[in-house]
């Protein structure tokens, strides 16, 4: 189940990911820094 | 006081998810990412409203925000440089342009002259990308000038078909701000530093 749940997460959070890391996309104000990993 | 950073716990959880389902370091990186981008989004999506709600400025404010997103992503513009200012410059900004759409009566001299304003400077800057994330090829740097310019133009058109003032200000507000934030570039290195002052900085807390 918990596996289930924290593959959800990754998804989502991988799907937010390909949307955030379009150069000009964010929020409002903010941009976090890529990590060093995918630099 | 010290609170945890959203980074922080964006990167504790990834780290766990990542141990759990065996993904490697560049995948951990990804879910990172956007678990600080997701939390950072839930956080201002009940946020926002609520203050807006509580100034009494709900519906200037929502379209405000609605005009700068859907322009801010063709166009980019300046950028904060931790989530706190983020949070604190965007909500006092859109609560003051959901507060002076509902005060002001815009000139309509004023309007074409803060409408051709807002085309040429789009048309010359537009897009502004950050320095960490740089638009690498030319080609897509002019999509984004288009895409941007025509996203403008219905913005312009949009606000001059609005009978309602109140929104009709609130779309040319929230407009002209973006614009602004395409050529202020140097405005963080002052306005920021003041916020600094105000010591609302997070302070990271080592969990490892």
């Amino acid at each position: 189940m918990i596996k289930r749940i924290f593959n959800l997460i990754a998804i989502l959070s991988m799907f937010v990911f390909s949307i955030g890391i379009h150069p000009t996309c964010s929020s409002v104000l903010y941009q976090q820094e890529l990590p060093d990993e995918l630099k | 006081m010290k609170l945890i950073s959203i980074h922080s716990i964006a990167v504790t959880f990834s780290k766990v998810i990542a141990r759990e389902l065996n993904f490697d370091n560049v995948k951990r990186a990804k879910i990172s990412y956007g678990l600080e981008a997701t939390i950072g989004a839930i956080i201002k999506i009940v946020l926002f409203p609520v203050v807006f709600f509580l100034f009494g400025v709900l519906k200037q404010s929502l379209i405000a925000l609605l005009t700068i997103a859907i322009l801010r992503y063709a166009s980019g513009g300046t950028h904060c440089k931790t989530f706190i200012r983020c949070l604190f410059v965007s909500t006092a900004l859109l609560v003051s342009i959901g507060m002076f759409a509902k005060a002001l009566v815009i000139n309509n001299y004023l309007y074409y002259v803060l409408n051709i304003v807002c085309f040429i400077i789009i048309v010359l800057r537009s897009p502004v990308d950050p320095p960490e994330k740089p638009i690498k090829t030319k080609q897509k740097r002019y999509i984004m000038k288009l895409l941007s310019t025509l996203i403008l133009i219905l913005l312009i058109y949009i606000s001059s078909i609005t009978i309602e003032i109140d929104v009709k200000n609130s779309i040319i507000l929230a407009m002209y701000l973006q614009v602004l934030t395409l050529t202020l570039t140097g405005w963080d290195k002052t306005f920021f530093n003041f916020i600094d002052q105000l010591k609302l900085k997070t302070k990271e807390v080592n969990i490892e």
